[in-house]
This record gives C-alpha cells, structure tokens and sequence, in this order.
C-alpha cells in the first residue's frame, strides 16, 4: 500500500561539535554523514546497525531534536528548515523510544501522560481528548480501559509500559511512527507481542514507520524495507528478503554471519567474523569506513575514496566499491 | 547412548590440564533453596533446583528476567547478600560438598579456585585506576601468593586466550573498548585455571560483531582447556553458541534440563516451548508466537505448577505441583505431569 | 509518592520526630494565639511594674521534687486584706497601723524582701511618714524604717537596705528570717518557720489609706525559673517555638527551592545562563556568610526578618546548587523528556512539569534535615549579641544568660532550658529527615 512519499532525506550529514573547556572547538563527531532515502506513506523501513552507527542520530534529526549540520529533510513535500516546520513535523510524526522505565514521567498516572501531547499542542476539547485517551488504550490493547487510567508507570510491567509509549505516539494521529528498539528491552517473550500489536497498528493506520534496531533477526517481523547503517553511512538497503539471503555489503555479511539462530548445531562451529571494532567518529577512516575490517578491501581505492552508493540490483543499494557498476 | 559418547569423544579431544576424567561429574546440584527477605515478604528466588554437569558440558540456563537465573549463579558462587532468608541445599563441585565449607574456606578453596564468574555488565567492574594486565593476574597473586612474573605470565596466557592484544595489559580500563573490557573480565575469571566458570549475561551490551568475536574466543577456551562454562542469558539464540545442554528457569524454578539438540529443537516443558517458538529466527521462515500473560511473582508463588496459568497443556492434576521426572535415555529432565507416565521421578 | 511517604512510619525514629516536630508546631500555634506577638514583646521588655512580682534568678519549681528540702516560694501579701487598725488623732489625722502577715513554712531563705507602698485619697506630692517594724516568730522584734519619709508611691527593697544589713550583720533576706540576736554571716544562719509580721505605722491624712503588695520572693517559680529581669522564662521557651520553626522553616523553603529551581533552570538551557550561575556558585561559596550577617547586624539593623532575608539570599547559591545541577543533568537526558520534546513541549513546561518534579523526592529529605540548622543559624545569631533585640527567642535567653554569667552563678537552668528546645528540634527534624532519605534512596535501607 504504497501511497505518496511522505519523507525524504537527501544527503543528511549530523555532526557534533566537541568543545574543548566549553569554548574551544576540539574537532566533529561525525555521526551521520550523507544519508539519502525516501519513505513513503504506509511504508515500514528497518534501520539496522550497531552502538555508534549513526541510526539513533538519525532519529534525532528527523524528529528536530538534533539539528542537521548538512542536507535536507522534507517531510510531505515540504522542506523541514525553520523551527516552526519542526514544530508541524513533531505533530505528525510519533516517538516511541527504548526504554519502556524510562520513556513514561514516574509521577504521571496514564491518562495524564496520554493527556499531555494533546495539551501541549492545544489539541482537542477536554471531551475530545478523554476520548482519544480512551481510543488509543483500547488500541494498544490496554483494557479494560478505566482499570489502566490512573495507573502510574510502576505499577505497570514492562510490556503493558510500552504499551503507554506506543499509544502515546498514537495519540496525535501522526502519519508516521518512529521507534528506537521497542522491544530490546524487554523480556523475549514480550517483544513477540509487542511486535505483532506495533505490525497490526501501523497495517490498520497505513502508518509509515522507522524501526530502529541492532538486531538483525527481528527485522523480518517489522518491514518489508532495510537499511544497514555503520559508523553514520547507510551502507546497504534492499528488502528483508534479499539481505538475508544475498547481502552485497561485506559488513552486511558479517553481521548475518555473526547472528545465530537458536540452532545447537551452533556450539560445534566458529563464526566467521572480522575482528576490531566500529571506528571512532571523530576521527573516521578516509575512503570507505569499512576498510580498516573488511576482507575483502581494495588497496589504494577503499582506503582513500569514499564510495557512492552504487545499484546492483533493482531496489538494492549498495555503497561499496565491489559493486562499481 | 552412542550419540552422547561421540559427542564426550569430540570434546575430549583437546582436554588440557585441569580436567580429570571425562564422563564424570564436575557439578551437582540438589535442591537448592535461596530466598530473599524484602520489605514485601519472602521472595523464593530459587525453589529447590536440582541438576548434574557432567565434565567437559557447558549449559545454558535460560528463562525470562526475574525467573532466578541470577540468582541461581549466586547460590552456586556464594555471593549472597545480608537479606538471605532461606539458604540450603547441596553443591557438589568436584566431588567437595561447598555448602558444607565455612565461609573462609570457600573463599580460599573454591571461589576463583575452581569456580569463577563472569557477571553482567562485568567491563564496569573494572577498577579505573589499576592498569588492566595487573588485575587479571590479581587472582592469582592474592588466592595463589604466586610471584609477580609467574602471575603476569599466566595474565598473559589468558589474555592471549581470550583475544586480547598483549600490549593492551600495560592500559587502563578506560583506554579499553566495550570489547576488550569484555574479554578482560573473562581472563581474569580464567586465570585461575578453574573448572567452572559461570557467565551472567557476559555480551548484553556489546555490539553484534563483538559478541561473535567473543563467543568464538569462549568456545576456543571450552576446547583447549576443557573449562566448563555456565551461561546465563536471556538472549536464546545466542546462547546456542556454547550450550551442550540446556537448563530451562521458571519462577525460580528448573523447568526442563536437556541436551541442546532437545531443548532448542523439540523442548519438552510447554513453557520452554513456548520460550523457543518466541525466538525470532534470521534464516528459517518461521512466524513467531507468544506467551500470554506474566510469570507469577516469586513472593506469593502459586500452589501446584507455578506455569499453569498460561500453559496450553494445562490439564487437571497441574493444581498438584509436579516433581521432577527423568526422561528419555538421555536422562534428561522434565519438571511437568506430562511426562509421568514415560518418565520417572527424579530425586 | 505519596505510597512511599507512608514508608516512614517503619522507623520509630522517625516516628518520633515527627512526634516532636508535631508537638512543637502544636506549640507554636498555642503560643502566638495565647501570647500575641505585640504582647509579647511588651512582656519581654520587661518595663518597670511588669514581672514585679517575680523573683529573680529563681529556679524552676520543679526543682522542688528534686530536693528533700521545701524551696521557698514567692509570698505576696496585699495590704488590701491586711488587718488595719485606725486610731484618730486629730479633725484630719488619724493614726494607722497595718499588719502583715506572711506565713513562712519554708526550708530555705527566701530570696528578697520587698514592700511596694502606695498612698491613696492624698493629694499627689503629700510628703507621707511610716514607720516599719518587723517580728519573727519567736517574737523578736526589729525597726526596719523609722519615719521614713515617702511621696505618692515607693519600692522599698527591705533586704537591701545597707543600714539594715550593717545592722543584723546580714542581708535581710537571712537576718531577717533567722534568730535575730545571732551576729553571724548568711552562711550559718538556720531559718525560722512561722508566722511573721510586719507593723506598718503612719499618720496619715482621714481619707488616706495605703495599697501596696510586700513580697517575699521565693527561690523557685514557675515551669521554668526566671532571669536576671524577673522575667518568666516560659514566655521565651515558648515564643522560641514559632520563631525557630518560623524562621527554619521559611529559610529552609526559601533557599532550598530558589537553589533547586535555578539549578534547575542553569542545568537546562547550559551555555552561559549554567556558567552564570555556577560562577556565582563558587563566588558565593567562598563568602562567609556569618560574618556579612555581622556586619550588617552591627551597621544597619538587626531585624530577624532582614537577616532572614539575607540568610536566604547568601544560601541560594550554595553548594546545593552544585549538587543538584549535577542530578538534573542526568535526569534531563531521560528518555521522557526526550519524548516530551518530540511531541512538542516547550522549555518552561519541560522544566517545571517533567525535570523538577521527578526530582522533588529527592530535596524532601534535605528540606527537613536543613530546617534544624537555619534554626541553629538563628540562636547562634542571638548569642553573639545580633539576634532580634525585641523577640524572645532561644538564642536570646542563652545570649542574656551569657551576659549575666549564669553558669559561673549556678543558674544552670537558664542555660540548659533553651539548650534543650534547640536540641530537641535539632533532634526531631534530623530524625524525620534520615528517615526520609532512607524512604526515598532504597540504597540506603538495610533489611
């Protein structure tokens, strides 16, 4: 159901600035760097990638939390740039976040928290918005509604917890949905639930939705869509089934060699995976961020060029010099 | 029978010093208590748990957060805090009855001798201001009194074990990543020479590649030095990498103890089925269920099978709580009326 | 919240802070309806007539159970009800005499004598003689004032008269009231019990009569003795209690929360607002604070409701603010507050409605525990001489019995009754405040 395109990013770079003393400029943490796609209405995109990928910063530009150093946001064909256009993107895009212990103010009951993105934004009659509260409840499966409403957050476990996060994202009737690993969290078998109810919602809402996550293995049961960010580049992006199955970036392929299946065979077996560590952002490796690991570099290309994104296949990018086409 | 001979066979080869003779037990364990005393009452963390390692095995004890995993390792280690309302049972480690041992005792004889541990978020346990080489070999110099350069020698032994470069022990923790810091902590449970090492979540934190560069560095070790381990974890999938056998947690409670390819592939307890089919697979195509509902609060646990309320298989004599039943040629064990007539009961 | 303040009632200790706390608040309400302010300080300054019937220096009389002898209380005798015997003398003349009667079953010296004398029905400046004469019970007699001349009114202080001393050999209160014909020192002197009379002889005009009171003052009165001025030191021990909590709690509240919302503002926006505040952090910290209070005590004025205010305004940016800045920067990068700005809340709500409250639980504690020392902050203001010159408070009593020397005279009472108040207070707020903490921080509960 693939309607407009709601999102788009071209050549999105965020970096930090590092200060040294509070006033001297130490150098940038690149955390993003030239990140392009396009998302449309309805649609499910999976964001892969590591602690330091880039993914979390991502998000954060997206919701206006973090500004962009470079590039363009635009957001239903509108180009996002003054504070005001952040503020109209805020009311239509929802955040659900990591920590279900974290994400909910403790001393808010539920309806209060669901209350407050509708007052902020001055949304709603009081009639209206006790309704909604209801609706959205009712939707994240939270019944019997008047048992939960004026529960505060600890009463609550950590799956009815993200349950309250989900519907407060809901709660603007936003066109798209931003979640940063709703379920890592959790307990295992939580994440199953709440990822089916987050599946059914955005199906029924035509949402479009951004997951954010670093495993791999759940992606299947989020979206069609994934991309797989390392050290703040999108370095691969095709659909779930053509990752898993013929991944063209060598840190694609790392990581789905690095990811078991709940397999016993696994324990006569060594993984095949490259050493070392994500680099640091401050001072990333020239060329290719990959290089310094990837077993398959190219001397005196990979190492001093950075690749472009390059398309081996229809709708699967890669940016990896391998696939110079 | 054949299969689990062939299986002893592959992993003796490569036994180093340290291991006695294979097939033999390394750990037993019988009903072992261990509750807690809260302002909210007694929390039975873990209810009389009973189970035997055989040498040379590695298990994985898995089980959702709050099911006593940790506090299983705890009991075994002794690492108890003041709140300990209920404390009993027997540990056999190596043919010595630990419970039996007087605090001191246990300290000298068995913690860091012949059992150490590797707990969560263990890289924050470093201390800051010690350069790393120094506190792997701290084991060794405070339990064994062993000379400095001796000590260091062996640091470096299992710092080369567990893939940490050399040069890196003359460093500070904080000049360390995520992953090194890791696998510090995992030489330094190793130095000793122990035969068990009981590992608490030891890659929660650490990104993907780390962790497979870990595992492979921890099932490098299993080989070479036939160390067994305890993992602890609620990451299923990955605890696959290590596990010859399986130890399934419920309320405090061992619900299932089989061999890898039972538990991950056929389980036997409803509960670990349920647990397995909520596993989400990269390569099989498979779509996932759940467990409705929540694990009971181990301070008022419920009468007969602490699983009963969510259990699809729940039937009238689950009122009762079940013993333990030995099933299968294997040995393996069941905690669940289902298998009272093809089992027999455990004790 | 509120479920976790209920915790508080498993530690006894708190319990009985709170008890204290309650019955000093209970105190304080009491008092400043019982005694009003203004009155209050009329009573404490102590003008001429006020505590007249006092003794000073005396003990409380609780002092009494204590001792196996009976402490002498304060007798009054109104000259009202005293037996007057007229005798004419001429057209407009007559002869009066007055006896008085005083009724002395005590164990122990009484501590003055005193006669206050009053003329009425004359005409204001009439010169007006009497003539006093003074038996003990066993009969002995002894002139006390001859024709001692008199205007409208007089005080006459009977045991100080020198000539009445130089006369017994002892000061009256002893000589008066023990075995006249003995020339000793007070010292070996044994009192006699009895009855004791004292002749007042005059002439006075026919419609003249004399009022007046004589009081032989006691050693011990009321629940807590008297001062230097005869002032009753209940009155002070009492009115202490609103001005202490008063003072405690309003700079307590004052400085805490200002401290807590600027850092909390300071935290937020950092930049140069966090540095400003910071820098006059640690300017202020370095000030002195008791020594400023000095200077503006000794320079301008006294006023504890201006030191209030300057106690306050030096505590705002104090080491707390250091501490909590350092808790909000933690707290603001919480995943809610991160949520809250993704749907659009503004600075002013993020600060006031998801920072600080998270964080109220954590300064409850120190509100309660810093009560005491304001509190303290106030007496010791008082015994350097820079408290309130017009309140009574504990810090006053202790100041005055510091001037008047009372533990090198054994007026132990003075010093230990005020002592005993700040303690208490002291004691009872840092109860409930420890238990606080440990109600709030688990971490620091034992099982």
């Amino acid at each position: 159901m693939n309607d407009g395109v709601l999102l788009s990013v071209r050549e999105l770079c965020t970096w930090y600035e590092l200060k040294k003393w509070g006033f001297f400029h130490a150098g940038y943490v690149r955390a993003l760097e030239n990140v392009s796609f396009d998302l449309h209405q309805g649609e499910a995109l999976t964001v892969v990638g590591e602690s330091g990928s880039g993914k979390t910063t991502l998000l954060k530009t997206i919701l206006g939390l973090v500004p962009p150093t470079k590039g363009e946001i635009f957001f239903e064909g509108k180009k996002i740039a003054k504070a005001l256009d952040i503020v109209a993107l805020r009311r239509s895009v929802g955040y659900v976040q990591q920590d279900p212990y974290g994400a909910l103010p403790p001393f808010m009951n539920v309806r209060r928290i669901l209350l407050e993105p509708m007052v902020v934004n001055r949304i709603g009659t009081r009639l209206e918005r006790e309704a909604r509260i209801r609706e959205v409840l009712e939707e994240v499966r939270l019944t019997p509604v008047d048992d939960f409403l004026y529960k505060f957050p600890h009463m609550l476990s950590g799956g009815q917890q993200q349950r309250v996060v989900i519907a407060r994202a809901l709660v603007l009737q936003p066109k798209m949905i931003v979640a940063d690993e709703p379920v890592s969290m959790l307990d295992a078998s939580v994440r199953v639930e709440i990822l089916q109810l987050m599946r059914r919602i955005q199906k029924l809402h035509n949402l479009a939705v951004i997951y954010i996550t670093h495993d791999l293995s759940t992606v299947r049961y989020f979206s069609e869509r994934v991309f797989i960010m390392y050290a703040g580049k999108l370095v691969e992006e095709a659909d779930v089934r053509t990752i898993v199955h013929h991944p063209l970036h060598p840190y694609t392929q790392a990581l789905l060699e690095a990811i078991p299946d709940p397999d016993p065979a696994n324990s006569k077996r060594m993984r095949n995976v490259p050493p070392g560590e994500p680099p640091s952002l401050v001072r990333p490796p020239s060329g290719c961020r990959f290089h310094p690991r990837c077993v398959h570099r190219i001397e005196k290309l990979c190492d001093v060029e950075v690749p472009p994104m390059f398309s081996p296949e229809p709708n699967h990018r890669v940016e990896c010099w391998l696939y110079k086409s | 029978m054949s299969e689990r001979a062939e299986e002893v066979r592959t992993l003796a080869i490569g036994v180093g010093k340290g291991a006695k003779q294979t097939g033999g037990e390394l750990l037993r364990v019988r009903n072992l208590y261990l509750y807690f005393r809260t302002t909210r009452g007694v929390v039975q963390a873990v209810d009389n748990v009973s189970f035997t390692l055989r040498e040379g095995c590695s298990a994985a004890v898995l089980g959702e957060s709050g099911c006593g995993k940790t506090s299983l390792a705890r009991a075994i280690l002794r690492l108890l805090p003041r709140n300990v309302a209920r404390y009993e049972g027997e540990i056999i480690l190596d043919g010595v009855d630990t419970m039996k041992l007087s605090e001191e005792a246990f300290r000298e004889q068995i913690r860091w001798r012949k059992l150490s541990m590797v707990s969560q978020a263990a890289m924050n346990a470093l201390n800051p201001v010690l350069r790393v080489g120094f506190q792997i070999a701290e084991p060794l110099l405070v339990h064994d009194r062993m000379p400095k350069e001796k000590a260091y020698a062996r640091a470096e032994e299992a710092a080369r074990l567990v893939g940490l470069p050399v040069d890196f022990l003359q460093r500070y923790p904080f000049e360390l990543s995520g992953g090194m810091r890791q696998r510090a902590i995992i030489a330094m449970a190793l130095v000793t020479n122990p035969r068990l090492i009981i590992l608490d979540e030891p890659t929660s934190a650490l990104d993907v590649l780390t962790q497979a560069n870990i595992m492979n560095a921890l099932k490098r070790i299993k080989n070479e030095l036939g160390v067994s381990f305890i993992l602890i974890t609620h990451d299923v999938a990955t605890s696959s990498d290590l596990a010859d056998e399986v130890l399934i947690m419920y309320a405090g409670q061992l619900v299932e103890y089989s061999h890898a390819e039972t538990g991950y592939r056929h389980p036997l307890h409803p509960y670990a089925q349920g647990l397995m089919a909520s596993v989400p697979t990269l390569r099989e195509d498979r779509s996932l269920e759940f467990i409705p509902g929540q694990p009971p609060s181990l301070l008022r646990p419920p009468t007969g099978c602490r699983f009963k309320d969510r259990c699809p298989k729940r039937f009238a004599k689950c009122e009762e709580e079940p013993p333990v039943f030995r099933v299968g040629e294997r040995g393996e064990l069941v905690k669940c009326w289902l298998y009272e007539q093809t089992g027999e009961r455990y004790e | 919240m509120w479920r976790t303040l209920k915790e508080i009632r498993r530690y006894p200790s708190a319990i009985v802070g709170l008890f204290i706390i309650g019955a000093l608040i209970i105190l304080a309400i009491y008092t400043v309806i019982a005694i009003p302010y203004s009155r209050a300080i009329d009573l404490w300054r102590a003008g001429p007539g006020t505590w007249d019937e006092n003794p000073r220096n005396a003990w409380p009389v609780w002092l009494d159970f204590f001792t196996p002898q009976k402490l002498p209380r304060t007798i009054i005798v109104d000259l009202e009800h005293a037996e007057v015997r007229e005798e004419e003398v001429s057209e407009d003349r007559k002869k009066v005499e007055l006896v008085l009667p005083v009724n002395f079953g005590y164990d122990g010296f009484p501590s003055e004598i005193t006669l206050f004398l009053n003329t009425e029905g004359i005409a204001p400046g009439t010169r007006v003689r009497y003539s006093a004469v003074w038996e003990n019970p066993l009969g002995q007699r002894v002139e006390i004032a001859k024709r001692r001349s008199m205007r409208g009114s007089e005080i006459y202080y009977i045991s100080q008269d020198p000539q009445l001393i130089a006369t017994l050999g002892a000061p009256g209160e002893y000589a008066l009231f023990s075995d006249v014909n003995l020339r000793v020192a007070a010292a070996q002197r044994t009192v006699l019990k009895g009855t004791y009379r004292l002749y007042l002889q005059a002439e006075l005009p026919k419609e003249a009569r004399f009022t007046g009171r004589l009081i032989v003052y006691g050693r011990i009165h009321g629940l807590a003795g008297t001062d230097h001025l005869r002032r009753d030191l209940t009155v002070a021990l009492m009115w202490g209690a609103p001005v202490a909590l008063a003072f405690g709690l309003l700079a307590a509240l004052g400085s805490v929360l200002s401290t807590f919302v600027l850092a909390g503002v300071g935290s937020w926006f950092g930049g140069w607002v966090d540095s400003l505040f910071q820098r006059l952090t640690e300017i202020n910290m370095i000030i002195p604070m008791l020594p400023i209070l000095i200077m503006i005590g000794q320079f301008y004025s006294r006023s504890l409701w201006l030191m209030l205010g300057v106690v306050i305004l030096l505590s705002i940016f104090s080491a707390g603010m250091k501490t909590y800045r350092a808790m909000f920067l933690q707290a603001k990068e919480a995943s809610y507050i991160e949520a809250a700005r993704a749907y659009g809340a503004g600075s002013g709500r993020l600060i006031f409605r998801y920072l600080l409250p998270k964080m109220v639980p954590v300064i409850l504690p120190t509100l309660i525990m810093v009560i005491p020392s304001y509190v303290f902050l106030e007496a010791a203001l008082s015994v350097i001489g820079l408290g309130d010159p017009l309140l009574p408070t504990w810090g006053k009593i202790i100041s005055d019995a510091r001037t008047a020397d009372a533990l090198y005279k054994g007026y132990y009472y003075w010093v230990i009754e005020p002592a005993i108040m700040l303690m208490l207070t002291g004691f009872g707020f840092a109860m409930v405040g420890y238990a606080l903490d440990r109600v709030f921080n688990p971490r620091l509960r034992t099982l």
